[in-house]
């Protein structure tokens, strides 16, 4: 049984997520449900849940506050959210699970599956701390959990010089360090990293702009990177790219 | 006897049973009142007189004027303000304290003085307002000196108090949650928290402090007043759950308590939450005998807040047993008592709110600002139904919009300002609660409702985008299809089959080109038939061209023109933005798209092609 907390500052939300949850009465039991940041915190570090299902919007609060407060989180989180892009991007960022509202019944089963599988508890509280230092620090510190078939990989976004997709694997090539492989597709690292100055110049590739060397003349161009690899830019894309550096520099 | 459901209601049954869902909705200002009634209550003050009036002939018989006869000073006001609360003299009082204590250069002596002065403020004159200036001063003061630091906390929890007095509890729980920094774990503030939080109608959170309070409490198994007091409230809170055996066991942990120390006090409101549980659980011979020890301790200390609490219950208790008379005869009882209780309440009320309104204008101001931003957020709820409706028409008319925007060329700017006209957090955290509502009664009105806000969302994110690719839009189509099929209550089922040559990650169109065409295909000819309908939409290469099929096997074009004798439909419409959008595709992308209706013997199939534009 998962002891469950539920931090919403609404109570139809909080009642909505209540009877998603009822639809595994051996799985979870609801140990207590909060409504304000300075609550939540009180609770979660009264009652030692293993799920926190934490909204992102409280009052003029938000759920990383909550997470801030508390020291000790040795329990999984799912965030849930009304609309927020900035906010997914960075739970994908951090690998951590997400519900937007109205939650869907497919969604929820979708993260209650995912629950079963997760990892232990070290991992969780290092994947919140990321989500955390995200939020802290600017575009240029953003720091990116890769899970790769040996374990997960903590790499700054902005080291990564370009990733090139490898089928259903990616591989992620950064400054001062051997490349290492996703097991996500490239599409979701383009979703992930596209505010951050990356730029998908083909089906294959998607680049640090900051890493450009050079653009070569003619067809088809090149995008020389830093670590002298050519990798080739796809003619629908051209204009786009050059349009990109352009207003970048 | 009737063969049919119950006997006809006569008035009795109807007013007792009106008034008691009344009533029981006032069960959480109890939970409030009988933390109020705790300070002032006489018996436990009782005998003290005489050693009041002793203490003052000391005191005015002094002729030493330091330290020790500035602390029996500060201590005989706080006990005489508990004996006489409208003494209007004890202000004078502690001024005069605090003289002596400046004199002396006394900081500590200081610091009582001025809380003293403070608590007449609130209790005597009830100007909370003079009684949170005089409060602060105490801060300021304890704030600079760590040996002091004991007086903040007393000061936090005083402002608390008078905040949770004027209603104004997120600013009271502020104070009480400063408190606790100084002392944790107290359990006088966690009970008021908790009855603050019963208050809000938080009743989670209330839950939560009591439990804590209780865990304190039993811990260092002192102030049995405030531990039976949170028993008492939990036991209540629980109970009004639903949780009865869980509200059952917590109210004899409590009568055990109360017995045992004779805590006389709470014994009514104690015997009140039993008799209420085992009415619960209808158990009547037990609810009774509680109902009548309730009456009895309530007459015992002559507390009207308690006699009204009890004759809900009593009232409730005929009712169960189906003796209208009797329930109506407390019901009247517990009317007048309230109205009388209310009355006095609301006396004081206006007293505190003029001397608020002269005050402290600036306070009102910054009030108001609050009040406003609550409004504005709230208002959101209340039209919940209503906005329900406008959603959807809103969608509608943003995707014609989004049509005609092609034509009009003037994208960006206006396309922002409806999004911003239309908050996207404000729009999906309302359809979740609009969700919420509609699911208690209705299981697939959820799932529609989940499928409509994807759509939404999709539809917002998208509307950046002038085209996006072939696998978005086919995921936006399906989505559609099935909010159909849903409202249709499946008369129509649906293919997609898109040849294996056409990589979908890599082909770009522009956003819902095809779904005007699906719509139509609905509402105009499938849902002539009676159940049995088909859409077939195939995606092929042809010629460099991405040719789209749409068949229907509905009544068909002419079946559908007959009905139509205004020309100026919807269908003609979106029919005529339909082809304004791939005129404009012809010219930016020099190319010649087609758009054809074919009738068939049976159905309608439209056919287009658009440039293949590829991402790559």
């Amino acid at each position: 049984m998962l002891q469950t907390v539920i931090i919403d500052d609404q109570v139809d939300a909080i009642e909505a997520l209540e009877k998603l949850i009822h639809n595994f009465p051996n799985k979870f039991t609801i140990v207590g449900r909060f409504q304000t940041v300075d609550d939540a915190v009180m609770g979660i570090t009264e009652l030692h849940p293993d799920v926190v299902f934490l909204d992102v919007e409280i009052h003029n609060r938000t759920g990383f506050d909550v997470l801030e407060c508390i020291k000790l989180r040795t329990f999984q989180v799912v965030f849930t959210t009304a609309y927020s892009k900035y906010a997914f991007k960075a739970f994908q960022f951090s690998a951590l699970h997400y519900l937007l509202k109205p939650i869907g019944i497919e969604d929820f089963i979708e993260v209650v599956n995912r629950l079963q599988t997760e990892d232990n508890k070290l991992n969780l509280n290092k994947k919140i701390e990321i989500l955390l230092h995200n939020n802290r620090v600017g575009n240029r510190d953003k720091k990116i959990i890769i899970d790769t078939i040996e374990g997960a990989y903590i790499i700054n976004a902005s080291k990564i010089i370009y990733c090139l997709s490898d089928g259903n694997y990616t591989d992620i090539h950064q400054i001062e360090h051997r490349k290492i492989k996703s097991s996500k597709t490239l599409k979701k690292f383009e979703g992930m990293l596209t505010d951050f100055d990356f730029f998908r110049i083909d089906q294959k590739a998607l680049i640090n702009l900051n890493f450009i060397e050079k653009l070569t003349r003619g067809n088809p161009t090149y995008a020389v990177m830093m670590d002298n690899a050519k990798l080739k830019v796809a003619i629908n894309r051209k204009p786009a790219l050059l349009k990109k550096l352009k207003n970048k520099f | 006897m009737l063969k049919h459901g119950k006997p006809m209601m006569n008035y009795y049954t109807r007013v007792v049973i009106y008034y008691l869902n009344m009533a029981s909705r006032q069960i959480v200002s109890l939970v409030k009142l009988i933390v109020i009634y705790l300070i002032f209550n006489p018996v436990l003050v009782e005998g003290q007189t005489k050693l009041l009036d002793s203490t003052l002939k000391i005191i005015e018989s002094s002729k030493k004027f330091d330290t020790s006869y500035v602390n029996l000073r500060n201590k005989y006001l706080r006990t005489k303000l508990i004996v006489s609360p409208r003494d209007s003299t004890l202000l004078k009082f502690a001024h005069e304290s605090l003289k002596a204590s400046e004199k002396l250069d006394y900081k500590e002596g200081k610091l009582k003085s001025l809380e003293n002065i403070a608590l007449v403020y609130q209790y005597v004159f009830s100007n909370p307002y003079q009684a949170i200036e005089y409060t602060n001063k105490v801060i300021s003061i304890a704030e600079k000196d760590k040996s002091l630091e004991k007086y903040l906390y007393s000061s936090y929890s005083n402002i608390g108090v008078i905040y949770k007095e004027q209603g104004e509890y997120y600013k009271s729980l502020e104070y009480y949650r400063r408190s606790l920094k100084y002392v944790p774990d107290n359990i006088t503030t966690l009970v008021n928290m908790a009855g603050i939080q019963g208050s809000l109608l938080r009743l989670d959170s209330a839950l939560f402090y009591y439990k804590k309070a209780i865990k304190i409490g039993e811990y260092t198994n002192k102030d049995h007043v405030y531990l039976a007091n949170a028993y008492n409230n939990y036991s209540l809170v629980l109970n009004r759950l639903f949780w009865t055996q869980e509200a059952l066991k917590v109210i004899e942990k409590s009568i055990i308590l109360v017995e045992k120390h004779e805590l006389n006090i709470l014994k009514a409101h104690t015997y009140k939450v039993a008799a209420d549980i085992y009415l619960n659980l209808e158990e009547d011979e037990k609810a009774k005998k509680y109902v009548l020890k309730s009456l009895k301790y309530s007459n015992l200390i002559n507390s009207r807040f308690a006699k009204r609490s009890v004759y809900t219950t009593i009232c409730n208790f005929y009712k169960n047993r189906g003796e209208y008379k009797k329930a109506y005869e407390f019901l009247e009882k517990y009317i007048v008592l309230n109205d009388s209780l209310n009355s006095n309440n609301r006396k004081l009320e206006i007293s505190r709110k003029e001397i608020q309104f002269e005050a402290d204008r600036k306070q009102l101001l910054a009030d108001e600002e609050i009040k406003r931003q609550k409004l504005i957020k709230n208002s959101g709820f209340l039209g919940g139904g209503l906005l329900i409706v406008i959603l959807i028409a809103g969608a509608l008319s943003f995707k014609r919009k989004r049509e005609t925007e092609f034509k009009l060329q003037t994208t960006n700017a206006e396309l922002k300002a409806l999004r911003i006209q239309m908050n996207p957090h404000f729009i999906f955290s309302t359809l979740n609660s609009v969700n919420n509502y509609i699911s208690k009664t209705n299981g697939a009105a959820n799932s529609y409702l989940t499928q409509f806000s994807k759509l939404m969302r999709a539809t917002l994110e998208n509307s950046e985008n002038e085209e996006i690719t072939l696998e978005k839009d086919i995921g936006l189509l399906e989505n559609y299809l099935e909010i159909e099929q849903k409202i249709s209550q499946n008369t129509f089922t649906y293919d997609i089959c898109i040849d294996d040559q056409i990589n979908e990650e890599n082909l770009l169109v522009p956003p819902m080109l095809f779904q005007p065409i699906v719509e139509n295909s609905i509402k105009h000819g499938i849902s002539g038939l009676d159940g049995n309908g088909k859409i077939i939409i195939s995606l092929t290469e042809e010629d460099n061209m991405l040719k789209c099929i749409i068949d229907d096997n509905g009544v068909g074009r002419k079946a559908t023109k007959r009905q139509q004798l205004n020309e100026n439909d919807t269908t003609s419409m979106s029919t005529n933005i339909l082809k304004k959008r791939l005129d404009i595709i012809n010219q930016r992308y020099k190319t010649k798209t087609v758009f054809e209706i074919i009738d068939r013997e049976k159905g309608t199939r439209v056919v287009m092609k658009l440039p293949i534009i590829k991402l790559f």
